[in-house]
């Protein structure tokens, strides 16, 4: 008795657990990661001078940063075309308030960045 | 039936590759930190040393916790081996100055050459 079996179909590569995987990658990845738009704002740059606190010659003004966010000088609270003006004529000094929010401080940094040469300096008192 | 998997494992790698490609890599913060809102910005590149710093004053160095000294230790030694390296500060918006100003008077004493504040774009800007 002879018996005959059909030749066995050559067996492929399963690809579902490929997929698995590939799936499991994308929803750890989606649900771990957090996407952020972020930009910056320099603080310090390679090509500028750090100061040492050595006192500058020329016009400067001397602005603060109070508690609740305003700039100010001597005499007024100043608005944000006040600002630019002032940043125009030369080099502010901004001594902010320790009580004063980083938002605060980063939209007078943003009104300097906009003002072209214009020279801001936060004074720290130790 | 493994004929049509293929157009699915197509989409999927796609997808995967396209999310590897858009985001970057950074490390997370232990804690919440809500960027400042700013419109005059530039872009942030990647690498070097991310300070954070939550409402509290809670600091972190490239997501781990630590305290002010701990981290100005670690990048004094990182930036002997690197004295170009660039220092990010994300503080929150809410921060008070009093957490920010000294440690960026640290990094003015440590000697850092480039230190950037992290914003993130102001939709109103």
């Amino acid at each position: 008795m002879r018996l005959s079996r059909p030749a066995r179909p050559p067996m492929g590569i399963s690809l579902v657990p490929l997929v698995d995987v590939f799936l499991i990658l994308l929803i750890f990845f989606i649900v771990t990661s957090t996407f952020l738009d972020l930009n910056m704002i320099p603080l310090v740059s390679a090509d500028e001078a750090v100061s040492d606190g050595t006192p500058q010659t020329g016009a400067s003004t001397l602005l603060r940063l109070t508690p609740e966010g305003a700039v100010r000088n001597a005499r007024a609270i100043l608005s944000d075309s006040e600002l630019t003006d002032v940043l125009r004529t030369g080099r502010v000094f901004l001594i902010a308030s320790p009580a004063a929010d980083t938002q605060s401080l980063v939209r007078v940094l943003d009104i300097a960045a906009r003002v072209d040469g214009a020279d801001l300096q936060l004074v720290r008192f130790r | 039936m493994g004929e049509a998997m293929v157009p699915l494992i197509d989409v999927v790698f796609f997808l995967l590759v396209f999310a590897l490609l858009i985001g970057r890599m950074d490390a997370n913060t232990p804690f919440e930190v809500s960027p400042p809102l700013a419109s005059a910005t530039e872009d942030l590149p990647a690498g070097g040393a991310t300070i954070a710093i939550s409402i509290e004053g809670d600091l972190s160095l490239d997501g781990s916790a630590s305290t002010q000294l701990d981290a100005l230790t670690a990048l004094t030694k990182r930036l002997q081996d690197d004295p170009d390296l660039r220092i990010r500060v994300q503080a929150d918006r809410d921060a008070d100055l009093r957490h920010l100003l000294p440690v960026l008077d640290a990094l003015n004493t440590l000697g850092a050459s480039e230190v950037v504040l992290v914003v993130t774009p102001d939709p109103d800007g």
